[in-house]
């Protein structure tokens, strides 16, 4: 599952800032790739700058609109790491009580639809 | 463009459209399929089947993209104008590694040389040491022929020099399926390559004395379905200039 910036409802992505091993990622998953992105655009957009385009729809099973889907790590340009966050969940997680407050108390608001490809 | 040959007489199949919609209804829908460089047939043939039976087939391009809109048919298949419009890039190593993960479904590949057994020769004809011809080479067939799951091999002279009992130099094999020419289509079986149909206009006989190894001599002969008239209005719309002619001599 990877989160990018933009995607069209194909699954032809566009992610950009620092993508670690995220493109190489999507081609080792063997059952195909899930997307998470803050913004699914038309395919004229994505199209208009295939050079941005590393990740091909062919290799995407499922595309889910979700903004913010990142944090608290970050996504670059739309937010940066949410240390506050991040420090919550690195205290909490040290139990299985703690997680499972964690995960009660994550805003799950954001959630779409998953677009089926 | 200089493509198009002497207009033939209306009734007369140009091979050129006669194998571009041969090769294109090979290709199914939802499929993966790669051509390489120096391919104006497959190119167009898989054009073809984008607008027509197969839209949701992914072409993935020698030159490095995925479903590109081309603002015109480039003689060149390694052009850039095939990353124009591109739905994503997919940069040659990236699909050699799919190559080898099993993700492509089918490939259009050349040869100079082809036997029964569906070996392709790209690299020498006779002796190894002082060759009669140094063919280009394989490029990168003797990878992706074995690890394609079709290869579909094309040429645009079907003889005797082409189709051989045994090649000279096996530089691919592996996964063949189907091969196209002038006058016929065959299908790889078991026991190798075997007459699927005729093309309209040529005989069985022709195709037998044409091709260097033996042939079953089916009970019934099927003919190859000649271009339908939308097939060939769609290939004048894609390529009005001809690019799918420029593998005959003139």
């Amino acid at each position: 599952m990877i989160h990018v910036q933009k995607t069209d409802a194909q699954g032809n992505a566009q992610i950009l800032g620092n993508q670690q091993f995220d493109v190489e990622m999507t081609r080792a998953a063997q059952k195909g790739v899930i997307l998470t992105t803050e913004k699914i655009v038309d395919p004229e957009e994505i199209a208009a700058e295939p050079e941005r385009t590393t990740i091909p729809g062919f290799l995407v099973k499922a595309v889910v609109e979700t903004p913010g889907g990142a944090s608290p790590c970050s996504c670059h340009p739309y937010y940066g790491v949410d240390k506050t966050e991040m420090r919550r969940y690195m205290t909490l997680t040290q139990s299985q009580d703690g997680l499972r407050e964690y995960l009660a108390s994550t805003d799950e608001t954001h959630a779409q639809d998953a677009v089926t490809k | 463009m200089g493509n198009r040959l002497a207009s033939l007489p209306e009734h007369v199949i140009h091979a050129g459209n006669q194998m571009a919609v041969t090769l294109s209804r090979l290709i199914e829908d939802g499929e993966n399929v790669f051509h390489g460089v120096n391919s104006p047939l497959p190119m167009v043939a898989i054009f073809l089947a984008k607008k027509r039976h197969a839209p949701n087939c992914s072409l993935i391009e020698v030159a490095g993209s995925v479903d590109p809109k081309p603002r015109f048919m480039p003689n060149s298949t390694a052009d850039p104008e095939l990353c124009h419009g591109a739905a994503s890039m997919f940069y040659n190593p990236d699909m050699y590694d799919l190559f080898a993960r099993g993700g492509v479904d089918m490939a259009f590949l050349g040869a100079a040389q082809l036997d029964k057994q569906g070996r392709a020769n790209l690299s020498y004809i006779g002796d190894p040491f002082h060759p009669k011809v140094r063919l280009p080479g394989g490029g990168g067939g003797a990878v992706i022929m074995p690890q394609v799951k079709r290869t579909v091999i094309w040429r645009t002279v079907h003889d005797k020099r082409f189709l051989v009992p045994r090649v000279d130099f096996s530089t691919q094999s592996g996964s063949l399926s189907h091969v196209v020419t002038p006058i016929a289509l065959f299908e790889k079986k078991p026991t190798g390559l075997e007459i699927a149909s005729v093309h309209p206009g040529h005989s069985l006989d022709e195709v037998i004395e044409k091709t260097g190894f033996d042939l079953k001599r089916p009970s019934i002969v099927a003919q190859t379905p000649a271009p339908s008239a939308e097939e060939l209005s769609a290939l004048e719309e894609l390529d009005p200039d001809g690019v799918r002619f420029s593998e005959f001599r003139v």
